[in-house]
C-alpha cells in the first residue's frame, strides 16, 4: 500500500478504454475481408502488449496451449476422412477466436476491477448498469470456484457420475445457485456498508488517462485493419 | 411509471447475468460444431429455466431482464460474435421477454414461463446469419479461416423448416425447464427463504 496514488507510472500501462477499444478493433478486424497476415500480426502484438503488461503466467499457458492445438493440427494433416472432419470441427472456434482470446486475455488479465470501473465510470455509464457490470466481474472467477468446490464435495459423497444424470445435475445445480445467491447477499451487504447505495460517482485510487502508448497501440491496430481492407501484402 | 432501482436489485441483477452469460460461453465453446451449434438454442432453454425463475422470483422488478439483456448482448452478442446486428437482435428478445413477465406483474408462473421460452430464442441471434445471409455467413467463415467444406456443412442444416423445428424444440425445452424450475423453487428455494 506504498504506492497507492501514483499505480500508474510505467508509460506502457494501457488505459482501460484503450484495451476495450482494442477488443472492438480486433473484431472489426476478423470480420472484415482481406488478406490474412494482418490477423497473425493482431495476435503477435496482444502477446506483446500483454507481455508488457506483465501477465507472462497466463500468457505462457495460452502459448503452450496453442502449441499442442497447432501440433495436433499439424498431425491430423496426416490423417484423412472421419478424423479430420470431426477435428476440423471441434478446433474451429479455438483458431476462429485466437485473436479475440488474446486481446480478451489482455482485458482480463492486466484490468483490476478498480481500475475498469474508474474508465467505466469516466465514460459517463449510468448507475444501473455500472454495478451490476462490476458485480458480474466480480464473480466470474467465483462461479468456477464454486462450482469446483460443490463437484468436489457431491463426488466425494459418491452423488456425481454415477445413476441418473438429472440427479446428478439437480445435486450440482441446486446447491451452486444456493451458495451463489448467499455470496450475493453478502457481497451486497458488504458493499452497502462501503457506500455503493449512494449513487454518487466514487473516488478511484488511479485515475485513468490516456498516453502517448495508448494511441501507440490503437494506431497499429488501426494500420492493421487498413492494410487487411486494402489487401497489402495479400 | 418510475423505476427505481435498490442497490440489492442491481447485484442480483449482475450476479445472474454473470451466471448467464457464463453457462451460455461454456454452451458455445462446446457445442461450436456444425450440427451441435444449432441444438445449442435448445439445451440451453433446458438448462437455465431454474436461473430465470430465481432471478425473475428475487428481483421482481420492471428493468430488470432488460438489464440482462442488455449486459448478455454486449458481452456475448456484440464482444464475442463482433456484430452489432447480432446484438440487437438479442436485446430485442430480451425487451419481448420483459413485456411478457411484466404482464405478469413477474408473479404468475404462466406468463414467466412465457418470459422464459422468449428468452431462450435470444441465440438466434447469432444464428440468423445462416439462415439469412448465406452467402455472407460462407463469406465470414471462410474469410475467418474455416475450410469451405465445413461453412457448407453449417449452411446444408440451415433450412426454413430446421429453424422451425428447432424454434419449436427450444419452446418445448422452455416450458419443460420452467415446469422443473417451479418444482425445484418451491423444493429448495422457497423453504430456505431465498425465493
Amino acid at each position: 500500500m506504498t504506492n497507492l496514488v501514483n499505480k500508474n507510472e510505467s508509460p506502457f500501462e494501457l488505459d482501460p478504454r484503450t484495451k476495450l477499444l482494442l477488443l472492438l478493433l480486433v473484431n472489426l478486424l476478423l470480420y472484415s475481408y482481406g488478406s490474412q497476415w494482418p490477423i497473425y500480426g493482431a495476435v503477435v502484438f496482444a502477446a506483446v502488449l500483454v507481455f508488457i503488461a506483465g501477465a507472462i503466467r497466463p500468457l505462457f499457458a495460452m502459448a503452450i496451449m496453442y502449441a499442442i492445438l497447432f501440433l495436433l493440427d499439424y498431425l491430423v494433416g496426416f490423417t484423412s476422412g472421419a478424423i479430420v472432419q470431426v477435428w476440423n470441427g471441434l478446433s474451429l472456434q479455438f483458431f476462429i477466436f485466437l485473436p479475440f482470446f488474446m486481446y480478451s486475455l489482455l482485458f482480463f488479465a492486466t484490468t483490476s476491477i478498480g481500475d475498469a470501473a474508474a474508465a467505466f465510470q469516466k465514460m459517463r455509464m449510468p448507475h444501473f448498469l455500472l454495478i451490476p457490470l462490476l458485480v458480474m466481474f466480480r464473480f466470474f472467477p467465483t462461479i468456477r470456484q464454486e462450482f469446483r468446490a460443490i463437484t468436489n464435495a457431491m463426488r466425494l459423497r459418491g452423488a456425481v457420475g454415477q445413476g441418473n444424470p438429472f440427479r446428478t445435475i439437480e445435486y450440482i445445480y441446486v446447491p451452486l445457485l444456493f451458495s451463489l445467491v448467499k455470496t450475493g447477499e453478502e457481497l451486497t451487504l458488504a458493499s452497502l456498508t462501503r457506500g455503493l447505495g449512494l449513487h454518487k460517482d466514487r473516488t478511484y485510487v488511479n485515475d485513468p488517462k490516456m498516453g502517448w502508448f495508448d494511441f501507440v497501440a490503437l494506431g497499429v491496430m488501426v494500420a492493421l485493419i487498413v492494410m487487411r481492407r486494402l489487401g497489402v501484402f495479400a | 411509471m418510475k423505476i427505481e432501482f435498490k442497490t440489492k436489485d442491481l447485484t442480483t441483477i449482475g450476479l445472474f447475468s454473470a451466471i448467464y452469460i457464463v453457462a451460455y460461453v461454456i454452451l458455445s465453446a462446446i457445442l461450436f460444431t456444425p450440427f451441435l451449434f444449432f441444438i445449442m438454442m435448445p439445451v440451453g432453454a433446458l438448462l437455465m429455466g431454474p436461473v430465470y425463475m430465481l432471478f425473475i422470483a428475487r428481483t421482481q422488478k420492471l428493468g430488470a431482464i432488460t438489464i440482462m439483456g442488455f449486459l448478455a448482448a454486449a458481452l456475448i452478442g456484440f464482444l464475442v460474435y463482433g456484430n452489432i446486428f447480432i446484438a440487437l437482435v438479442n436485446f430485442g428478445i430480451a425487451l419481448v421477454a420483459e413485456l411478457f413477465a411484466y404482464l405478469g406483474q413477474y408473479k404468475s408462473f404462466k406468463w414467466n414461463t412465457a418470459s422464459y421460452s422468449v428468452m431462450s430464442l435470444w441465440l438466434i441471434g447469432q444464428q440468423a446469419p445462416f439462415w439469412l445471409t448465406k452467402e455472407w455467413a460462407r463469406d465470414l467463415m471462410v474469410n475467418a479461416g474455416a475450410s469451405i467444406e465445413l461453412a457448407n456443412e453449417f449452411l446444408a442444416i440451415a433450412t426454413p423448416v430446421n429453424l422451425l423445428i428447432i424454434i419449436v424444440l427450444t419452446i418445448i425445452c422452455a416450458i419443460i425447464s420452467a415446469f422443473v424450475a417451479n418444482r425445484m423453487l418451491k423444493k429448495h428455494f422457497v423453504r430456505a427463504g431465498i425465493a
